[in-house]
């Protein structure tokens, strides 16, 4: 642990007498106080629920982040990561309140977003808001003393004292130069402030503070013992200008860049590695293998590490699209002057929707996506997934992860919205599947493919019949021969009556609790183990309701011969009527009789059993879990299956924002509010 | 009745056993007369299913934390026989729904106690591939665990009326030792060529249920069985009222014809 080293170093220097170590100390004590004072109050753990797209849907989890507060509007600056895909925000501010907030923008290649507290929705709307200040990154040194605030694993807001390790660190290529975020080479910008204070999950998008309150940094990723935070001075620039348009204008010319080659001791500036066909420095005619030396009049630094390569990288970003700019360099030893078009920087990944009838997740392309796909143009819809078993995985041939889409029924897509303009067409409710002509584009070679998509419904799932199977209307345990011996039966094996089924034919016959089936029909139960009980149940099963069965029974020290009728088994749980919502995502089933004896519920209980809750759908965000009991919702009494279907149908035409949900379970009752959000069709 | 045609007939393959080099000239007319009687009862069944695992049991502190684990679809296939002129086939029900299997659920071992998946499943759609190749749009009609046997229907009547065994309406079991064949079907990447092979009847199981047991060459469930004088004995099925553990153990079996023709009639096959 970090921090308390930090701590019991600045002790023992101040135990050792030294002045200097006096000094330190008091300085550490007063930074601390300031510290608390300045940044503490406009610390804000930020609680978000994300949605990524996963087998055809919106799948929806939930995070935990850190930020703080930067202007008194309730701007709250965070990480990407933290916030950039949330669609639900809960913050709790310093003083343990808790509102909710709203995404302003959010910027992949910096890792930071901002979002905006709702301060109306405070206890005291016009209380001040603390608003955390920024210092000046770039004059920090290596050995600085730092201070990492956050909610560490989302627990209460905390700070932690460390040292400036590195002021330009980046992920080696040991590493992979850094990792993919929504797409962005993460460290293709930023070079993080490395530090000793001790973060953990959690801490991320929370502030890295000099000891005069001052925010320096923006933490984001944990390397062993090391923090890596944004530097404060790229933060605060992202942040203005997200808080202002709600995203980051970026430039590009269509070339990367990589080190200087070991063997180009003699060479300078960067190494050109890839130049887009039809980018502006392809038209401008740049060519991989030349260098460059300066950017618009800034030199190059001779990049011979990946350390070096965000320097330039920073200068094409921050260039402005519209302008154009000189590059110089070299080729052959040839000097070499390109002017060159800044454009706007497209985000590498689109927008991704689910579209349920489809049972597709699908994305918009950018000019960026297209690029990396080859493509001509961003025209076109990319199916990022698929649900198992839905129209588009059922078409023939089924569409498949990054296929592109092109046309619906002749008619083309070139967006996101002619696929929704397509979805409007149809109508609100649909019993059968409209069987749509699909033509699309799939890999870096463009096939052209067409398939039919049968969208609008799932196949029914088949309802196969079951066969008549004998019961005899109790509940066993198989008794082994240790068993045996210790209930001092003569028998070796058996099974035991653990429940009888009220007017069942066990019941019926004269079998009690407690007695130790051990002959069927004759023959000895071939039951040992645990497991083995299914022999004996299977062999009633087999046998036609209305025959009898002849059972040689123990009891006590006694032993009496049993004729009990089968019965047809009753229905299963697994038989009952179920209703499976795929708005609200819990599927529930009929009270059977079966579920009522295994529960001990009342003959007059109306309500249906949870049987099946989608993990972070919105019923389990809300609390709802396997083996509830819905009781009514929003008041109305669930009795079965069709009425949970009726009323859930009613909400979704309403498109309700709160649903309540009154639940048993065990013994305790519970309301819970389901909230869930409308999709596309 | 469709004719087998000739293709197939070429393709047939047999394995005779046990020594199946030394099957007498009486034993090879059976098999070929049989194979080219009921060739156009064996069909390819072919499913996609949906299957969701779900836990049947669980330690308290495990509960909340494992509520779903994600469904998954599931394409099987499996050589079937055809016991009904108007399309109803019969097919080894965990050769086309794996999930069965785990449908009394199999425990595993964690540190806070053990834990029993299980698993629902639901078929997305059925077709049943005649002699010929064509494709038929089929559902499952019934399946049943305690025989381990589906029965599936096409969905449109066929065009003509096709060839099946024909289920006895009584049957004893066979002799022990009674030489039997088998006949069923390959799959797509053979060319649905028709298999035949010899084996004998060993005894019978009663528990769970009534199935005969098999000696000889092991084949795949879903082939037909028929006694030297080309009675239809059964179906080759995994036994699915064992012990999940056990199952794979006791191997084929064959559920005898007489177990077939009430399930069949349930369906709506001729008596």
């Amino acid at each position: 642990m970090k921090a308390p080293t930090a701590l019991i170093f600045a002790t023992l220097l101040a135990a050792s007498g030294s002045p200097a170590g006096a000094r330190e100390a008091d300085t550490a004590g007063a930074a601390i106080d300031r510290v608390k004072a300045k940044i503490l109050p406009a610390l804000v753990r930020i609680e978000v629920l994300m949605e990524d797209g996963k087998g055809g849907r919106m799948v929806k989890s939930r995070g935990f982040g850190s930020g703080a507060i930067i202007t008194p509007q309730g701007h709250v600056l965070t990480n990407h990561h933290v916030a950039g895909r949330g669609t639900r925000f809960r913050c709790t501010l310093a003083t343990r309140e808790e509102i909710p907030a709203k995404l302003v923008g959010t910027d992949v290649l910096s890792d930071l977003c901002v979002i905006q507290l709702d301060l109306a929705a405070r206890r005291d709307p016009e209380a001040p808001v603390p608003v955390a200040e920024f210092g000046d990154s770039s004059t920090l040194k290596v050995g600085d003393q730092v201070f990492a605030l956050g909610s560490p694993a989302a627990l209460s807001q905390s700070v932690t004292l460390g040292i400036v390790a590195n002021t330009a660190m980046i992920a080696p290529k040991l590493m992979g130069g850094g990792f993919m975020l929504d797409g962005e080479r993460v460290g293709e910008l930023v070079r993080w402030i490395g530090h000793d204070a001790v973060i953990f999950g959690g801490n991320s998008g929370g502030p890295l503070v000099d000891s005069e309150g001052l925010i320096i940094g923006i933490n984001e990723v944990g390397i062993g013992s090391l923090g890596g935070a944004i530097p404060g001075d790229l933060a605060q620039a992202v942040a203005r200008e997200l808080i202002e348009s709600g995203s980051v204008t970026r430039g590009w010319i269509g070339l990367e860049i990589q080190p200087l080659l070991r063997a180009m001791k003699d060479r300078s500036g960067a190494l050109v590695a890839s130049v887009f066909p039809g980018s502006p420095a392809d038209r401008a005619g740049v060519r991989p293998g030349d260098f460059i030396h300066s950017f618009g009049g800034e030199a190059i630094p001779d990049s011979r590490s990946p350390e070096d390569l965000p320097v330039f990288n920073a200068l094409v970003l921050n260039s402005k699209p519209g302008t154009s700019v000189e590059l110089a360099g070299e080729r052959d030893g040839e000097p070499m002057r390109w002017a060159v078009d800044v454009i706007a920087r497209s985000p590498t990944r689109g927008f991704e929707r689910e579209y349920v009838r489809w049972g597709i997740t699908a994305r918009e392309l950018t000019p960026m996506s297209a690029i990396e796909m080859k493509r001509p143009d961003d025209r076109g819809v990319q199916v990022h997934t698929l649900r198992a078993g839905g129209p588009a995985a059922q078409a023939k041939p089924p569409l498949r992860p990054n296929d592109i889409i092109t046309a619906i029924g002749g008619e083309e897509i070139g967006s996101l919205a002619d696929l929704e303009a397509f979805n409007a067409s149809l109508p609100e409710e649909m019993d059968e599947p409209r069987a749509t002509l699909v033509e699309f584009e799939r890999g870096l070679a463009r096939e052209k493919l067409v398939t039919l998509v049968k969208v609008g419904s799932e196949p029914r799932p088949q309802d196969p019949l079951t066969a008549d199977r004998g019961w005899l209307g109790a509940s066993f345990q198989v008794v082994g021969s240790d068993l045996a011996a210790a209930l001092g039966l003569e028998t070796k094996n058996g099974v035991r009556i653990t429940r009888l089924a009220t007017g069942g034919p066990a019941a019926e016959a004269g079998l009690r609790e407690g007695d130790v089936i051990t002959k069927l029909d004759g023959r000895v139960l071939p039951v040992k183990r645990p497991e083995d009980l299914r022999i004996f149940t299977e062999s009633l099963a087999a046998r036609q309701p209305g025959t009898e069965v002849t059972l040689e029974v123990a009891r006590g020290s006694g032993t009496l011969t049993v004729v009990a009728g089968l019965l047809a088994r009753p229905q299963d749980e697994d038989d009952a009527a179920e209703w499976e919502d795929p708005h609200f995502e819990f599927t529930a089933r009929d009270l059977t009789q079966a579920t009522r004896d295994a529960a001990r519920l009342p003959a007059d209980l109306q309500a249906v059993r949870v049987v099946k809750v989608v993990p972070n759908g919105w019923a389990s965000l809300a609390g709802l879990r396997g083996g509830d009991l819905i009781l009514s919702i929003d008041g109305h009494g669930i009795a079965d299956a069709t009425e949970l279907e009726r009323v859930l149908k009613t909400l979704k035409k309403e498109r309700s924002e709160r649903t309540v949900f009154f639940v048993q379970r065990g013994a305790r009752h519970a309301f819970y509010e389901v909230e869930p959000s409308w999709p596309q069709r | 009745m469709k004719t087998l045609p000739l293709p197939s007939l070429l393709a047939i393959s047999f394995a005779l056993s046990p020594a199946a080099g030394a099957a007498d000239q009486a034993t090879k007319d059976l098999a070929a007369g049989l194979a080219a009687k009921h060739g156009d009862a064996l069909v390819t069944v072919e499913a996609t299913l949906e299957i969701q695992p779900k836990i049947l049991e669980a330690p308290e502190a495990l509960k909340g934390q494992i509520q779903g684990i994600p469904k998954t679809e599931q394409k099987t296939s499996s050589q079937g026989v055809v016991i009904d002129p108007s399309g109803i086939v019969a097919v080894p029900l965990a050769a086309i729904n794996p999930a069965v299997v785990m449908a009394a659920g199999i425990e595993q071992a964690t540190p806070l106690g053990p834990i029993k998946i299980g698993a629902d499943s639901k078929f997305l759609s059925v077709t049943v591939i005649d002699a010929e190749g064509g494709e038929h749009e089929a559902e499952v009609a019934l399946q049943d665990q305690g025989t381990g046997l589906a029965l599936v229907k096409l969905s449109e009547p066929p065009a003509g009326v096709w060839g099946a065994v024909a289920l006895p309406a009584e049957a004893g079991a066979p002799a022990p030792f009674g030489q039997l064949v088998q006949i069923g079907r390959l799959g797509a990447i053979f060319e649905r060529s028709i298999t035949v092979r010899t084996s004998r009847f060993v005894q019978e199981l009663r528990v769970p249920g009534l199935f005969y047991e098999l000696a000889g060459t092991a084949s795949a469930p879903g082939f037909a069985a028929f006694d030297s004088s080309s009675n239809f004995l059964g179906l080759g099925v995994l036994p699915l009222g064992l012990p999940p553990q056990e199952i794979a153990s006791a191997g084929v079996v064959l559920l005898p014809a007489s177990r077939i023709a009430p399930l069949a009639e349930k369906v709506g096959a001729a008596k």
